[in-house]
């Protein structure tokens, strides 16, 4: 008798056989899925758990309420964090990905703390809203490294069977949670979207045999770089990619790709990208043979297109390149894959020596 | 397509490449390459 899982339960008929089969239930019983559920079900219950004391009425147009309340919010999560780090070595990668789940606090603290900027919100000395700009950069860069961090571990994990439905557990509690805090009721859309365009370009760049990367510390994490991918070529050259990732514009399901080389002049890019160029001519001059180019990449998201999966924005078959890549998006990628042979570093220019053959 | 695919790399090239990477840009880089799945628990209905 041949056994399957990953079908629907059920009875089939064999006719060549004669016989019947029985299938088992769909349910991936994979060791990481059960760490990855498990940590999610840590993270429902903690967001489920959680009351703040503020002692004001819960009310999000509030904002001292709100500040407050997320204060605390982080302080607890931050004491969850090293509970579980206390967890024995058995329940280790499932602590380890606990941990990673909580860090979304930081998306919360850094949005309270942006509102109280933009208020110009003064509370007592210790507030978040007197944060120097070292501390708020400091944080700033706690929110990209929750946000790398999260984009690398759905990619790692995106051959575990029913990784989309815990991820979307994940983001209810999530919302839960956040909307206690944030006024905007689409924050936590918002965030998720963000992560999943990270996951949708990275996916499909590996499809096209590029390979993405995240930096290590988040000091090395540079605002206007979401990642860098690496390719080689078949006569073994080296090329770096640093991608960043925005919304796409308009509501087709295609992922836009611009490579930003020759470098286009200011005026005719937003900040953000000239930011991203800005970075990579920075590196280019340190290192001037460096085979480092800037691309943009607009994406969709899941509510444009079912090619891209709800909860971690991977893609839903390896077809959907097909129709997530247009021609101008194909042209782009190869396009690119040909700045491996494009000259980088730059002549050393001649010294020009004037003498008089006359001269004693 | 003139890159090497990724299923052709082995995971020693794949060291290599991210290697030569953080080497040129000067920092540490995490890569974000598939995990395999632990093989399935066994089937509760074999017979």
């Amino acid at each position: 008798m041949i056994y399957f899982t990953h079908m629907k339960p059920g009875r089939e008929e064999i006719l060549e056989l004669g016989i019947a089969r029985e299938t088992v239930p769909a349910a991936p019983e994979s060791l990481h899925y059960k760490n990855i559920e498990q940590a999610v079900e840590y993270f429902e219950e903690f967001a489920r758990s959680f009351r703040p004391q503020s002692g004001e009425r819960a009310t999000r147009t509030n904002m001292e309420y709100r500040t407050r309340a997320m204060e605390e919010f982080s302080a607890k999560t931050k004491g969850k964090i090293k509970e579980i780090s206390a967890f024995p070595p058995s329940s280790e990668q499932m602590a380890k990905n606990a941990c990673l789940l909580l860090g979304s606090h930081a998306l919360i603290t850094q949005e309270i703390v942006r509102e109280n900027r933009e208020m110009g919100t003064a509370f007592d000395k210790n507030h978040l809203s007197h944060l120097t700009e070292r501390e708020y950069y400091a944080r700033l860069m706690e929110t990209v490294e929750f946000q790398q961090k999260m984009t690398r571990f759905i990619l790692q994990y995106r051959n575990i069977p029913g990784l989309d439905m815990v991820m979307q557990r994940y983001w209810t509690a999530f919302q839960n949670v956040s909307s206690a805090f944030i006024k905007d009721p689409d924050f936590s859309g918002k965030q998720e979207r963000g992560i999943e365009r990270a996951v949708t370009a990275s996916h499909l760049l590996e499809q096209q045999g590029w390979r993405t990367h995240r930096p290590r510390a988040k000091e090395d994490m540079e605002g206007s770089t979401d990642a860098y991918a690496t390719g080689i070529t078949h006569a073994d050259k080296h090329i770096i990619l640093a991608l960043q990732f925005k919304p796409s514009v308009h509501a087709m399901p295609v992922v836009d790709i611009d490579v930003l080389y020759p470098f286009p002049p200011q005026p005719e890019t937003d900040k953000d990208t000239w930011n991203l160029i800005a970075n990579v001519k920075k590196h280019r001059i340190e290192k001037s043979d460096l085979p480092l180019f800037p691309v943009f990449m607009s994406v969709p998201s899941y509510r444009e297109t079912p090619l891209i999966r709800k909860g971690t924005g991977l893609l839903a078959s390896p077809a959907s390149i097909n129709t997530l890549l247009d021609e101008k998006g194909v042209h782009a990628l190869e396009y690119a894959e040909t700045l491996a042979d494009m000259p980088t570093a730059s002549k050393p220019k001649k010294r020009r020596i004037i003498y008089d053959a006359q001269a004693k | 397509m003139t890159l090497k695919q990724n299923k052709d790399k082995t995971p020693e090239e794949k060291a290599q490449e991210t290697s030569w990477a953080e080497e040129r840009l000067g920092f540490p880089l995490e890569s974000a390459d598939p995990i395999e799945e632990e093989p399935l628990e066994e089937d509760t209905n074999k017979k």
